[in-house]
């Protein structure tokens, strides 16, 4: 009897593994309510209330117009700030994480917000 | 654009023969970015409709923004295969092909969609920026 081939257990598990990448998605309205993004309201929450609970963005567009957040969990599941890292390959600045979660904030002239989305990966 | 089968089922098969393996099939493991997307998921950004901010709240933070914000980058990277080894004592390697993807979206002076266009490949070179001390 012969000896079982050592990349029988990595074929097996190419095999198994999906065949498409996480996919980018909006979350939906119960994932965006999530504890420390429950105060985000629509037309009451303000550019002032968002800095002071979420603290610096990690990107501004259209001046002060537009903030964006970038949150991922940690082994033990608590949320936290995530940032990106050099990406030799990709030659740029990237997220390295696969679970990254992107909040995306628009204010209105008077600092209110007008529209929020969480993007997550599916 | 699709690999042709032919050829790939081959490189499998003589890999297979020297005791490594090179599997030229995606395995659906994300390398780098937040994700993959889809010609159907941005299919509701049309061009001369759709505006940054909604481009900006359908596909989160972008990884690069150019020309002050005319230019909007989306990039990942998948695993297009692997290329396998086993070694002594039941060890081995195992080295992913990586497939860089990016989706550029180019916007007009009024804020609207102009252009969209998804790429395949390296990104240009850019200089890398100084180590933080």
């Amino acid at each position: 009897m012969g000896q079982p081939h050592p990349l029988g257990p990595l074929l097996g598990l190419a095999l198994l593994a999906g065949c498409t990448p996480p996919l980018l998605r909006e979350s939906t309205p119960a994932e965006a309510q999530v504890e420390w993004l429950a105060f985000l309201s629509d037309g009451k929450t303000t550019r002032e209330d968002v800095l002071l609970r979420l603290g610096t963005p990690s990107a501004r567009l259209e001046g002060e117009r537009i903030l964006t957040y970038a949150f991922s969990r940690n082994a033990a599941g608590a949320w936290g700030r995530a940032g990106r890292s050099w990406g030799r390959a990709q030659k740029a600045p990237i997220f390295t994480d696969p679970h990254i979660h992107s909040l995306v904030l628009v204010f209105a002239a008077d600092g209110r917000l007008v529209r929020h989305s969480l993007v997550v990966p599916e | 654009m699709r690999r042709p089968l032919g050829p790939c089922l081959g490189a499998l098969v003589l890999s297979l023969q020297t005791g490594c393996l090179i599997w030229p099939f995606p395995t659906g493991d994300l390398l780098a970015g937040r994700g993959r997307i889809t010609p159907q998921y941005i299919s509701t950004l049309q061009a001369g409709v759709a505006t940054r901010e909604d481009v900006l709240l359908r596909l989160g933070e972008p990884d690069e923004v150019l020309e002050g914000g005319r230019v909007l980058v989306y990039r990942w990277t998948e695993a297009r295969g692997f290329f396998a080894a086993a070694g002594g004592y039941g060890g081995g390697v195992a080295v992913p092909f990586p497939g860089h993807r990016a989706l550029r979206l180019e916007f007009g002076p009024d804020a609207r969609l102009v252009r969209l266009a998804f790429e395949r490949g390296k990104p240009p070179a850019r200089p890398v920026p100084a180590e933080e001390p």
